[in-house]
């Protein structure tokens, strides 16, 4: 279940305007590395020092491929991909690494997870004590 | 090894001078790496086996997955936080906004500030090749 509130923002288009109305998610909590990795070990029967050992040589793994140009695709996790922005200019020549707006990782989610979010389970959550739930 | 770059044309650009086409920057990845790779590399430098390591990854995804469609965020090491976004469409009032404003329901990667600073700090160099096209011949039965 993923709960969702509706806040007020300032209008990007009409800063100065009348405030908009959008609807957030609440988060319920945060499931730090160690938490992911006893829930991993619960899964699998590995200790919990060997899943989070695992867990952060795979986290280097997949940055490590990313400083080296590769996108990197985990089949139910989704894709990983270093990208860039830039500014425009008329001629192609013009543009160089000057021309970098933002470099950052672009996450993509594909395969299982992506069928997950396409119809999510979501409900109206006003605070977050209302939607909070045990992280174990 | 330096990560590549190529320039590519966008049509009708806002921001040009009428609206015009515009070159950007955009990332050339040199290939793709999959979770097989990912569970080799994690092998050597752990001492578990592929297949076992090959295991965990599946775990590891499945539980991501699970926690983020909890609404929990899930932390990743060096790489960050995946969390649950919504994008919608914007109402007057409160009261304009339904479920039915509700475009989509995603989930995101925040960067970590160290890995943020060293994506910055990763060298770019515009890529001098072109993709070449497999040729396919005609072959006699």
């Amino acid at each position: 279940m993923i709960y969702i509130k509706k806040v007020q923002r300032v209008n990007p288009k009409d800063p100065e305007g009348l405030k908009i109305y959008v609807w957030t998610v609440v988060t319920v909590g945060t499931v730090t590395l160690n938490v992911l990795a006893q829930r991993v070990a619960n899964r699998s029967g590995h200790s919990v020092g060997a899943c989070l050992g695992i867990i952060e040589d795979a986290v280097e793994a997949i940055v490590n491929f990313m400083e080296s140009g590769y996108n990197v695709e985990m089949d139910d996790l989704g894709r990983f991909q270093l990208k860039v922005s830039s500014e425009g200019y008329q001629k192609a020549d013009e543009v160089s690494t000057n021309a970098f707006r933002r470099k950052y990782v672009h996450y993509q989610p594909v395969g299982s997870v992506k069928a997950a979010f396409e119809a999510p389970n979501i409900r109206e959550g006003h605070s977050i004590e209302s939607a909070t739930s045990r992280l174990s | 090894m330096p990560a590549f770059y190529k320039v590519r044309k966008y049509k009708k650009q806002v921001g040009m001078p009428e609206g015009e086409d515009a070159f950007h920057a955009i990332n050339s990845s040199v290939g793709l790496m999959t979770a097989d790779d990912v569970a080799e590399y994690v092998s050597k430098r752990s001492g578990v086996s592929v297949g076992q390591v090959r295991g965990l990854l599946n775990d590891i995804a499945e539980i991501v997955k699970e926690s983020m469609l909890r609404g929990e965020n899930v932390e990743l090491g060096n790489l960050g936080i995946m969390q649950i976004k919504c994008s919608s469409i914007p109402a007057d009032t409160a009261e304009n906004l339904t479920t039915s404003n509700i475009r989509k329901v995603y989930p995101h990667l925040r960067m970590r500030k160290k890995l943020k600073s060293k994506v910055e700090n990763i060298r770019f160099v515009k890529a001098k090749y072109t993709a070449i096209k497999p040729v396919v011949e005609d072959t006699v039965p």
